[in-house]
């Protein structure tokens, strides 16, 4: 398949299937609170509902503006770089450092439009967003590196290809609990939702959008954790593995359904986490991540 | 063998700059017309050094004939413009360049009563002084042009006469930077006793020899010069120095040094350990100190800075901070000198990618402070704000600049970081003793990164978005065009490097190939791939990275694009309205985020964990005093140290039967880890 084949495949699929994958996890929500709960495709109405909304600005310039376009561009770019499913087809751009760089480059859009906004819960916000940022990305990088010091590369379709020679393997296994231990904050899900807390600060950095750029923001949220537990499936738990790529993507996308109903049962019974209490419970989790790590280098 | 157009060239500039100086002292009390005199000047002078520069990186180094010589003292002025010479004279130019059109308007309006010739002399003495430091070939004079290059600074750093704690910090950047230049000095003077000679290729020769006959000499020898030239650079913890002098000169001044000066020290240290340095069985040594010294600056330098609240201290912190992610770079390249001669050029490649990006995204980023500064006259981030609604053209640099040292792609910063992490993790996956230590230095420097971006989120909020701050001047337009040009010309080079690396990556190939000879390194081509619009990095096993900006950028466009077209899909009509506080009227005072506010959490969680960088008060008596209280400095920290363990190890007993079991867990997996490695043989 073509690289431009690839990068379109996977861009549809992030903006297609992304909020499907939310409306199934607000239906488990429902489930557990034994209520009915919106239908499956709630989330495509909303955001359909949200792009013919007024668009309110309060004032922010060109940054409040581009913000969102920036954050949904950049996740979008990173689902590209990301293997769903199968190789990256965007892989000949970036590497996995390449991959995070640009997850947090969609992270400074938000921060600056949050800034932008003018408003102080939005700069509340945006601080508890990067450190979020600071607490989570470094399990990340340990547990991508773990995976790169066995492939002795750091491009994921690499990594990828290592899994696919040798099997599962001790480290390989820490690092992946690791990554799903710290999916959680990536995908924005309590007890981690501090960014947008809202009965904090009332949205957080999300606050002062209305209608169409809301809708870009939430379409990047979906993207974000769509992404996330695609790459955690693909590197971490690649098996089984097949060929043809019609195979292997509905594989992939089985796995990230039954990822993300794990993360949602875990979103539904658990309150909301201080951003100090988060920072130690991912201290501990860089500690499992670093573990993986020494393992890995022991060759374990 | 003498090449007299290079001797005429660089002949022009020296001439050029001198001129300027006197020139500028002419009219005493005209800022702009002093002003305007030296940009001339400056100016030809700068497209002098760069066609000399582009000679000398298209046809190879290029030797001047001895000016002075004194053969009693074995030296002779003699200037050698090699092709790291010439990366050097094309970047510390633009930058004096872009920080002296700056200072025109700068200097006139927040320091009217002053006198011109008080400044712009001496900056241009000042470029004069660096230009000599790069292009000498002997290192007495290296070290006279050096002083020149001390003494021009500190007479900037002093420009404040008036006010007491920046005459302090003059002075103390005055001592400082002087014991540093002894160091050197002393340096130079063991090898001339020994060579009877300052030219650096003598020394290189008798460095090399005393390898062989007295090691330990060489090790004090290069101790001495790292010392003299990391104190420059403002390496931790030989950098206190930097925050309190750079703050204190002007922000053109301080732009310019930050631009130019502190690279002079990592040139130092690629040169001295590089090209003296003979002595093959010891460069791995002082590759891992180099390398080890750097992240540790990296990592108290950024933390530091993230509890600053001062704009310009700040960005001075921050220097120390990617000062060592330069000596990073060259750390690794010098410790797999011998190892592996493909991974030593890319890392070396990589610490001098980072010193240009860092010279231009720095001087720009004292630039856009020095904007901020024009008009509200204050450097607290906690007063300042909303300046990006009218200063549009200084926001959008400062958004450049943040961006770029943070190290968010597509920019410049991102592209020398991601050569450095990966020398750095390429080394580790080499295997063996250097895998942990690699691995923790890269991960340190990919953490401090993102600290890097919260620190630079924190300065633009604070100073450019948001909504303006009632307690200062109320500003009402952008800084003037004069002061505009020069944020726009480096800004447009923070992308361009970024954005195209494999214009940086040729030049700098070339200069790492003449140091470390042809033979020695690989082919362009081989190491960094075929494909001009990116970086395929490859160390002859393999794939080891990839980044190619050109088609990530153009992604990124198309993704953005349609974003907006999703965006724009439903024909919203939008519509003006004020931020909403919860319902209730505010006085705009009272719900400004403060700027000590941002990531207050994690800057009190790190309080216990780093030492912040300290300046030392030298009293002699005290320490007298303090030498003999053993009870102080030995027993009672021995003593302390002792309990402090015993409480550690006693949290362990928490009492919770999880806890415990999560230690089973832990040393189940250590035993196992431990017997797989010991028995890894025996199975």
């Amino acid at each position: 398949m073509s690289v431009l084949g690839g990068v379109l495949l996977n861009l549809i699929l992030a903006l297609l299937l992304a909020p499907l994958f939310e409306g199934v996890m607000r239906k488990l929500k429902a489930v557990i609170h034994s209520r009915k709960g919106p239908p499956i495709i709630q989330p495509y109405i909303d955001l359909l509902k949200l792009l013919g909304k007024e668009d309110l600005q309060p004032g922010g310039g060109v940054i409040f503006r581009m913000a969102p376009v920036v954050a949904l561009g950049a996740m979008l770019v990173a689902a590209a770089l990301a293997p769903l499913g199968v190789k990256p087809p965007f892989g000949l751009a970036g590497d996995a450092i390449v991959w995070i760089y640009v997850i947090s480059l969609s992270a400074v859009a938000i921060m600056l439009g949050a800034f932008a906004s003018g408003n102080p819960y939005s700069y509340e916000g945006a601080s508890r967003e990067m450190m979020m940022l600071l607490t989570v990305e470094p399990i990340v990088i340990v547990a991508l590196l773990a995976a790169g010091f066995k492939a002795q590369t750091l491009s994921m379709g690499g990594m990828m290809d290592w899994q696919s020679i040798h099997g599962p393997t001790v480290s390989m296994a820490i690092a992946g609990i690791a990554f799903f231990l710290a999916l959680q904050a990536n995908a924005g899900r309590l007890p981690f939702d501090i960014v947008e807390a809202e009965s904090e600060i009332v949205g957080g950095p999300f606050m002062e959008y209305s209608g169409p750029r809301l809708a870009l923001y939430k379409m990047a949220f979906y993207t974000r954790q769509f992404v996330f537990s695609f790459v955690l499936v693909s590197i971490f738990i690649p098996w089984p593995m097949v060929k043809p790529h019609a195979l292997a993507i509905p594989i992939g996308l089985a796995k990230v359904l039954v990822v993300l109903l794990l993360v949602g049962v875990i979103d539904s019974v658990n309150p909301r986490l201080r951003i100090d209490q988060s920072m130690n419970y991912m201290g501990r989790v860089l500690f499992v991540a670093l573990a993986a790590l020494i393992l890995a280098v022991i060759g374990v | 063998m003498a090449d007299l157009v290079a001797e005429r060239l660089l002949l022009l500039a020296f001439g050029l700059l001198l001129a300027g100086a006197i020139a500028s002292s002419a009219y005493r009390n005209d800022w702009r017309k002093t002003g305007y005199a030296a940009v001339t000047f400056m100016a030809a002078a700068s497209a002098a050094l760069w066609i000399l520069a582009a000679r000398v990186l298209a046809c190879g180094a290029a030797d001047t004939r001895a000016f002075l010589a004194f053969g009693l003292l074995g030296t002779s002025l003699t200037f050698h413009v090699d092709r790291l010479s010439a990366v050097f004279l094309l970047v510390v130019p633009f930058v004096g360049l872009a920080a002296m059109l700056y200072a025109v308007e700068y200097m006139r309006k927040l320091h009217p009563n002053q006198c011109p010739a008080r400044y712009y002399p001496f900056a241009l003495l000042l470029m004069a002084a660096i230009v000599g430091v790069v292009t000498a070939s002997d290192l007495l004079f290296f070290f006279i042009f050096w002083e020149l290059m001390t003494l021009t600074s500190w007479v900037l750093v002093w420009f404040e006469r008036d006010d007491e704690t920046k005459v302090r910090a003059a002075w103390q950047y005055f001592i400082v930077t002087h014991v540093a230049s002894a160091c050197i000095l002393a340096a130079g003077i063991v090898t001339y006793t020994r060579s009877g000679s300052f030219a650096f290729g003598d020394i290189a020769r008798v460095i090399g020899e005393m390898a062989q006959s007295s090691p330990a000499l060489v090790h004090l020898l290069m101790a001495l010069f790292l010392i003299g030239f990391a104190t420059k650079a403002g390496m931790f913890p030989l950098g206190a120095w930097l925050p309190q002098a750079y703050p204190a000169a002007p922000s053109p001044a301080s732009a310019a040094f930050a631009g130019s000066m502190t690279k002079l020290g990592i040139y130092g240290i690629v040169r001295v350990f590089f090209e003296f340095f003979q002595a093959p069985q010891l460069t791995t040594v002082w590759g891992a100190i180099i390398a080890v010294l750097g992240t540790g600056s990296i990592f108290v330098g950024t933390l530091t800075a993230l509890r600053e609240d001062d704009a310009k201290r700040v960005l001075s912190f921050h220097i120390i901070g990617q000062i060592g992610y330069m000596l990073l770079g060259v750390g690794t390249g010098l410790f797999f000198l011998r190892s592996s001669p493909a991974l030593a050029t890319v890392a070396l490649m990589a610490g001098l990618y980072h010193v240009i990006n860092h010279a231009c995204y720095k001087s720009l980023l004292f630039l856009n402070v020095g904007a901020a500064e024009y008009y509200t006259r204050t450097r607290d981030l906690n007063k300042m704000g909303g300046l990006g609604s009218v200063m549009r053209v200084t926001t959008a640099a400062a958004i450049i600049a943040s961006l770029s040292i943070a190290g968010i792609p597509p920019l410049s910063g991102f592209a020398s970081k991601w050569l450095i992490y990966q020398s750095a993790f390429q080394g580790a996956f080499q295997g063996g003793i250097r895998a942990p230590l690699f691995l923790l230095l890269g991960l340190v420097a990919m953490f401090i990164s993102l600290v890097t971006l919260a620190s630079f989120m924190k300065l633009l909020g604070s100073i450019f978005l948001g909504k303006q701050a009632a307690g200062v001047e109320k500003v009402t337009g952008d800084v003037p065009i004069s002061m505009r040009i020069p944020q726009i010309g480096l800004s447009a080079v923070c992308v361009l490097l970024g954005v195209v690396p494999i214009l940086p990556l040729l030049l700098l190939y070339g200069a790492v190939r003449e140091i470390l000879g042809a033979s020695f390194v690989p082919g362009f081509t081989s190491l960094f791939g075929s494909n001009a619009s990116g970086i395929a990095l490859n160390l002859g096993k393999g794939v080891a990275g990839l980044w190619n900006p050109a088609y990530a950028v153009a992604a990124l466009a198309v993704c953005a694009t349609a974003a907006y077209a999703i965006s724009r899909a439903g024909h919203a009509p939008s519509r003006h309205t004020e931020g909403w506080y919860g319902g209730e009227e505010y006085q705009p005072e009272l719900v400004r985020f403060r700027a000590h506010g941002f990531c207050l959490p994690f800057k009190n969680a790190f309080a216990k964990v780093y030492p912040s960088v300290r300046v030392p008060r030298i009293h002699a008596l005290q320490l007298l005093k303090r030498a003999f209280d053993v009870d102080r400095w030995l027993y009672n920290p021995l003593v302390n140290a002792g309990a402090r363990i015993t409480q550690l190890l006693s949290r362990t007993h928490s009492g919770i039967p999880q806890v415990y079991m999560v230690w089973q867990l832990v040393g189940m997996i250590l035993a196992f880890a431990i017997l797989f490695l010991l028995l890894r043989g025996h199975v």
